[in-house]
Order: structure tokens, then sequence, then C-alpha cells
């Protein structure tokens, strides 16, 4: 059975429908990778899954239970975590504190939340940066620490939204270990990402959004052959807000 | 067993917490003059204040700027049980307390949805609200106010001392218990979360944090510390009135004390109340003919003090650099700046 | 009696007006809530009292020093506090401005006492009767600066290259910087402005009112209160914000309670934000 289910998923800024009719399922375990050009509404489609906001219409299921009027911090309790594309760290808090705030959700005492705080600091590559304030972090160290605090909460599925965007070859591959990992640890993932390489190098299956609709979803090897996926990219023209 | 683990893990604050008590319980050796005990009352409930401020304030960065309306109702329900009913402010005080996490239940519901400005804007609104309605509601005073001066019965039921120095233990130990469940507050799950608010409201809710839940109840729980703070007040003035109890002023001025001293911390609310109190009430009886000159030197000193440190006055003996540059001085004299 | 009610309500409305469109530009171009606004109206009306004294000049004379002095004065307090604030955290920025209207205030006390004072022997006064409505000249004075300074600020705020600078700024202040704006300039003549129109409505307020030093304080939350009703940082919507502010005032005080007229102005208020977070005629 498949862990999430997007059916139908509809929203419309005004009278700007940013998502139609999306369709798609992800299966649990796996990695599913969401690409479309710039302004395609892959963010907001995001948002809708997260419960940033709420659709126009459609169902989001997730894990057997029917989460579409959930709010962010149910989604979140119900096994949901997520990244954001411009990273929102805890700028005041330190790194270890942003990663125990996360951890907290499944440990109500602050100290086992800490120790939890801390293996998940580890196994990211942030240890050394635990006492270090997130403001202090460059882009890079802050998506790093959005994917920490995401899975300081045991979640189930992990949302990365770019996750690469702005990032240099070896950090590219350190990422992308990253990701591996995580996934391997049990956590399905579903990312955005612009850079059509990355997902394809990693995702089981590709979604491919292009003005809001679903074009086409299938292997990676069958979305960059499809010749409209090709003109999608290259013609890039269509925008539908994000 | 427990509590030992906890005490060993806390060791730094209740190091802090013996020297600042036992400095405070000390002082009135020093003096026992009426004006000098007086104020130092005043700056113990000054400083409850701050501390119940600094809980929706401070932690979880909702900036009320309405707080003089929880002052006034714990004020207004301690003057009347006392004056009508005969009752002591040892009971009062915990059905005024009660009556402002109602209040600011109630209260929270549409306000705490509001963000920066706007929510500080609407405090202030609210707070008028409740001035005019005290101002008219003759059945409570109205505009003259209460005056319930109890000769009759012991001080230690009425909280009312002709020396004031028993009254300043006793405030002296509810800023003591406020001071530790502030401290709880910020080493929970629930001072973790109200950071998380704080910092990124947005953030915080696809961590898991219902904000609005933890944002009700750091409201609720500011408003009946603050209450507490008021009914202390209304047994040391004697006298309550509108005016004196819901301007704008004394709102601003529980938000002052704690920026000054250093918002978001533990003792920062208490430094600035003690400084600020003192500093007010010396200028007041210092220049009682220049009119305004108190003020104007108040007003002159927050300037600088939020300007030059905004993490305020605690942030001498904490901020790193200052240590640092201590430190450095003690090493090496050249190095340092 | 009901046309004579809606033309006080409209004058009182200028006031509220005049105070909320200086409030809306600090909030707008840099984020301050800005405590000391009615302190600078307070502060301009002194001065029109000074001028008054040593010259003779009548208010209207007085009014050109008045808004150039408070523009200066303006200048000044962001050169030396303000624009050091603005490196700080935001509730900073805002205890700044309360305690510079503290400063500002007790000063005047200071200065020129607490009692109430007014300008005496103005050149325009009188009432003129039209049908069932008395209009009195003096009030017409504040009528006309008010909707004069609206004319000029939007002219300003549209039509002129730093008018459209300072709206760039307040948009996106990043991008503003990057297409050549200088924004510390900006910042430093809205400011100014900001203080400039609290001179003209100081000034034009002393033509009918009497005035303290701490008459600033009283206004202060009702020129908020505008501010958000309008919708926060547009200053069209402020001048609504604060001619409604005006009529509400006054009809409340009239035909129902004068002691809750202020109390109708923040539940209405309430309400709105209550229903409509981001003011009548925010986005």
């Amino acid at each position: 059975m498949a862990l999430l289910e997007i059916k139908n998923a509809t929203k419309a800024f005004g009278g700007l429908k940013a998502n139609e009719d999306v369709t798609f399922d992800v299966e649990a375990g796996s990695i599913v990778g969401v690409v479309g050009p710039n302004g395609a509404g892959k963010t907001t489609l995001f948002n809708s899954i997260s419960r940033t906001h709420d659709l126009t219409s459609g169902q989001i299921i997730f894990d057997g239970k029917d989460i579409t009027k959930y709010k962010a911090y149910q989604a979140c309790a119900h096994g949901m975590g997520r990244t954001y594309q411009i990273p929102q760290a805890l700028e005041d808090m330190t790194v270890l504190e942003n990663i125990t705030v996360g951890a907290l959700l499944k440990h109500s005492k602050v100290f086992d939340a800490m120790e939890k705080a801390k293996e998940v600091s580890e196994f990211c590559g942030l240890t050394e940066l635990n006492g270090k304030l997130a403001s202090g972090l460059n882009v890079m160290q802050k998506k790093r620490l959005e994917i920490a605090r995401a899975l300081a909460g045991e979640p189930k599925i992990l949302l990365l939204d770019e996750t690469m965007a702005g990032l240099n070859g070896v950090e590219r591959d350190e990422a992308i270990e990253l990701i591996r990992r995580i996934n391997k640890s049990g956590v399905t993932i579903l990312m955005i990402e612009h850079v059509m390489k990355v997902v394809m190098s990693v995702s089981d299956k590709v979604v491919v959004i292009v003005s809001g609709k679903k074009l086409m979803e299938g292997s990676p090897e069958e979305v960059t052959t499809h010749p409209e996926v090709i003109n999608a990219y290259l013609g890039g023209g269509h925008n539908a807000g994000r | 067993m427990r509590l030992k683990s906890v005490l060993a893990s806390e060791k730094g604050f209740v190091r802090q917490v013996v020297i600042v008590m036992v400095i405070l319980a000390l002082i009135p050796a020093i003096s026992r003059g009426e004006f000098f005990v007086s104020t130092l009352c005043l700056s113990v409930i000054w400083a409850i204040m701050g501390i119940g401020w600094n809980v929706i304030g401070g932690y979880a960065g909702q900036v009320s700027n309405g707080h003089a309306m929880f002052f006034a109702v714990g004020a207004y329900v301690g003057a009347w049980g006392l004056k009508a009913f005969h009752m002591t402010p040892w009971i009062t005080m915990w059905i005024g307390a009660a009556l402002c996490m109602l209040l600011a239940f109630i209260v929270g519901w549409p306000l705490l949805r509001l963000r920066g400005h706007y929510f500080a804007i609407s405090t202030m609104a609210i707070v008028e609200c409740v001035r005019i309605i005290c101002t008219n509601w003759d059945l409570i005073g109205g505009a003259t106010g209460v005056s319930f001066f109890e000769k009759e019965m012991s001080p230690f039921y009425t909280l009312q001392f002709q020396n004031r120095v028993p009254f300043y233990y006793i405030c002296l130990a509810f800023m003591l218990a406020f001071i530790i469940i502030s401290r709880v507050i910020q080493q929970s799950k629930f001072g973790y979360y109200c950071r998380a608010i704080k910092a990124n409201q947005d953030s915080a809710e696809s961590a898991g944090v219902n904000s609005t839940s933890y944002k009700r109840w750091a409201y609720m729980i500011s408003a009946a510390i603050v209450g507490i703070g008021g009914a202390l007040y209304a047994q040391y003035i004697q006298y309550i009135d509108p005016v004196s109890l819901l301007p704008l002023s004394n709102s601003m001025l529980i938000v002052l004390i704690v920026v000054m001293g250093g918002i978001g911390t533990i003792w920062g609310p208490v430094l600035g109340a003690f400084i600020m109190t003192f500093i007010n009430q010396y200028a007041r009886a210092l220049f009682n003919q220049l009119s305004g000159l108190n003020l104007f030197i108040y007003g002159v000193l927050c300037l600088i003090i939020v300007l030059f440190l905004p993490k305020g006055l605690i942030s001498i003996f904490t901020n790193d650099k200052v240590k640092g540059v201590f430190k450095k001085n003690k090493e090496s004299g050249k190095e340092a700046e | 009696m009901f046309l004579q009610v809606l033309y006080e309500g409209l004058t009182m409305g200028t006031i509220y007006a005049l105070l909320a469109m200086g409030i809306a530009l600090v909030w707008g171009v840099m984020n301050i809530l800005s405590f000391s606004q009615g302190e600078f109206m307070m502060v301009a009306m002194y001065i029109t009292f000074f001028i008054n004294l040593a010259t003779g000049w009548d208010p209207l004379a007085a009014m050109p020093i008045v808004i150039v002095t408070m523009f200066l004065f303006g200048i000044l307090i962001y050169r030396t506090i303000i624009a050091r604030a603005l490196k700080g955290p935001v509730l900073s920025q805002r205890l700044v401005t309360f305690a510079l209207g503290m400063v500002l205030t007790n000063g005047m006390i200071l200065l020129a006492g607490g009692q109430t004072k007014s300008v005496p022997d103005k050149l325009i006064s009188g009432t003129i009767s039209l049908g069932s409505v008395a209009i009195s000249k003096e009030k017409m004075v504040l009528v006309v600066t008010s909707i004069v300074v609206t004319g000029l600020l939007f002219w300003f705020m549209n039509r002129t290259k730093m008018g459209k600078a300072i709206r760039a700024t307040s948009q996106d202040k990043e991008a503003a910087g990057l297409v050549g704006i200088n924004t510390q300039t900006a910042y430093m003549i809205a400011f100014g402005i900001s203080a400039a129109i609290a001179g003209a409505g100081g000034c034009a307020m002393t033509y009918s009112y009497y005035f303290m030093p701490n008459i600033g304080t009283n206004f202060m939350i009702f020129g908020f209160i505008a501010v958000c009703l309008g919708g926060f940082g547009s200053i069209g919507g402020a001048f609504i914000g604060g001619m409604i502010m005006g009529i509400i005032d006054l009809f409340t005080g009239t035909y129902l309670s004068v002691s809750y007229k202020y109390m109708a102005v923040s539940v209405i208020f309430l309400l709105i934000v209550t229903f409509k977070p981001k003011g009548l005629f925010g986005r």
C-alpha cells in the first residue's frame, strides 16, 4: 500500500490555479522526486501536502489517514517531516537546540530529546556545529540542519524542498549520500528538485509537473526520454505561479 | 532521588538563586528606612510582573503591550476581596490569578493569531477598554478608585504592614517561587517550543509545535503571575484607581523593565526591576520640586540602555565578549582592545 | 444636528489622519511602531506657541517654519537614535520611540511647565452658519491643512524621485539597495517627513485646541488604531482610517455616551482585526 496518496490536488490563489488535479502515490520506503520548471507549482504542492496551507479541492491520504484538513503540526505529529526551499532555521537557537525542538515531538523530556538530537546531529554530520547559533550557519549547513530537525521527529516520510539548490559539486555529492542513508534507515523521501540530474540519480520514481499539472510519472529513464518532458524543460515558458 | 538529579543538573542555577536571595534578604540590614524598604518592596513587585511578562513576551516572543490589564485585575480583586468580604489576600490573589487566566484565555483566542505590531496594538486597545470600564463602573469605585486600608485585622491577614520589612520578605518569597517557575518553563519542552515559536512560527509548526496552544498557555501563565503581582501591589499601596493602574505607560514600563534587564532571561526582569525602580523612586524624591525631571532622567537612561545594550543589563554579566575581554586582559594586557 | 456631528467628526478625523499618516510612513518604511509621533505633534505645538510668544506671529504664518524645524528635528532624531536602533531587535526599536516620547514630554514639562497653554488672538476666527450647521473657522484651518498635507504627501510619494525611492525601500529594502537607492537616506528622509507631518498637524491644532506636554500620549493608541484600520504602511489607508476614527469618535460621543466613545473605537478595532487581521484595506 502507498504511504502517501495525493488525489486530484487543486490549489488556487484567487483565480490563479497553481496546482490542478495532481494525483500520484508515494510507496513506503521509496524515494520519489518531483521535478518541473521554475514556477511549475512544486512548492505549492509541497505546502499543501505538509499542510502549510489548505487545498482548494482534492485529498491527501497519509499512512492510512485522510490528512486533508490537518494543520501543519498535526501532519508533523502524524509522521511527516519537511524542509524549506529557503531554510527556516530557528535563528536565535543553537544547532543542537534546533534539532532538540524536532526531537521533542517523540521525547517529551528535554534531556531525552537532547540525547536523540545529538544522535541525529552526528548522523547528519553536524556534531561540530552543535553549540553554534543557527544564524551563524551558511546555507548548506542550514539545509542540513533542517533535515536533521525533521529527522529528529522520527518521521515516516521526509519532504525535501530543493535541498540541492545552490550547492557545488562536492556538497551535492555529500547531500545525495545523506539522502540515501536516510532512506536506508527506513524513511520514505519525497523531494522537489529543480536540478534534473540529481533527482534522476537517486529517485525510484519521478513525477513531472508543468504549469501546475502532472505531465507524467515514471522511472527516471522513462521520464528523461519522454519528448514532452524535454520540450517542457527546453521551452520552459509555461508559468503558473508558484 | 529525582530531586537530587535535578539539583545536580541545575547546579549553576541553584548557586545563582542562593547568592541573589541571600543578598536580597540581607539588604534590609543595611537600612530599615521607610522609603528605602518601600522602594525594595516596589522593586520586587515589579520584578514579579517582569517575570510574568517575560513568559509570553520573552520566551514566546509575543510582545504584549497590555499587561496592565492583568495587573489591574489582580489589584481590584485583592482590594475588593478585603474591603467588601474581609477576605485575606492570601486567598483572593489566587482568585485574581485565576480570573486573569480566564481573561487571557478569552482575549488570547482572537488576539494571539495576530502577529507583530498588530498584536501589540490590539493588546493596547483591550487595556483601553478595561480602563474605560473601570473608570465608569461605579460599583467597583469608578474614577475615584478604592481605598481599603484595614487597621482592625492582623497585618499578616491583610498583608498591609506599617513597617514594610515583613511585607518585603513575603514579596521576596513570591519572587523566588516565580523565578523557579520561570526556570522550569525555560528548561522544559514548553520553553523550547515557546522559543521555537518566537524564532520562527511557521518553521516551529512544521516541526510539530501547536503554536496556538503553546502561545495561549504562555499568555495565561504570564497573566496569572502578573495578576499576583497586582494583588501584592494593591496591599502595598492600599489605594487603587484606574488612573494609576491602567495607563498605557504601565503596560510599557513592564516591557521596558524586562528589556532593560534582559529579555528572555531568568534574572533580567529582576535586575531591570531593581535598577529602574530605584532610579525612578530616588530621582522623584530628589527632584520633587522639579516636576518632570525624574521621568526625563528615566527616559534618557532607557534610551541609552536599549540602544547600547540591546540584550539588556544582564548581558554585562553573561556576554562572552565582555568575559573574553576580561580574560584576555588577564592573560596578556596587550591583546585586549 | 446630524450634519453638525458629521462635520465635527470629520474635523476630528483630520487630526487622527495626520497622526496616522506619520505613523504609517515610519511603519511602512522601517517597520517601527513609533510611539513618539504624538510627542512630535506636541513639540510642534510648543514651537508654534513659542514663536507666537516671541514674535506675535499667527500659527498660520509660523507654519512653514514649524514644518521645516520639525523636519530637521526628525532628521536629527533619526541620525542620533533611530539609525542605531534599527540595527537592534524590533522590540528595542519600539521601546526607543516610547522612551523618546517620555523624554520629550518630560523635557517639555521642565521647559514650559505642565499647565495647559493656548495661542491667543488668531487671525481667522468665528463661525460660518450654513443652515443648521455652524462651521468653526478655526477648525476649518485644521481641515484645510490636513487636506493640503495629504495632497502634498501623495504628490511627493508618487511623483518625486525621493518619494519613489522611499516607496521602493518600503516594499523591498534589498532590491531597492540593488538598484542603486541609498536606503539609509530614504529612511532618514521618511522619518523627517513623518516629523514634518506632525509639525503641520501640531501647528494647525494650536488654532483650536488647548495643549499641554502630555497631550501626545492620549492620542497615541488612536493613531495606531487608525493605521491598522487602513491596513499597515499604506498612507492612503491611514488617512481613511483616521477619518473613520473621527466619525466613530464623534457619533458615539454624541449619540451614545462621551465616556464610552474611546471604548467604541477600541471595540470596533478589535472586532475588525479579529475578523480581518490585515485591516480594512490591507491585502
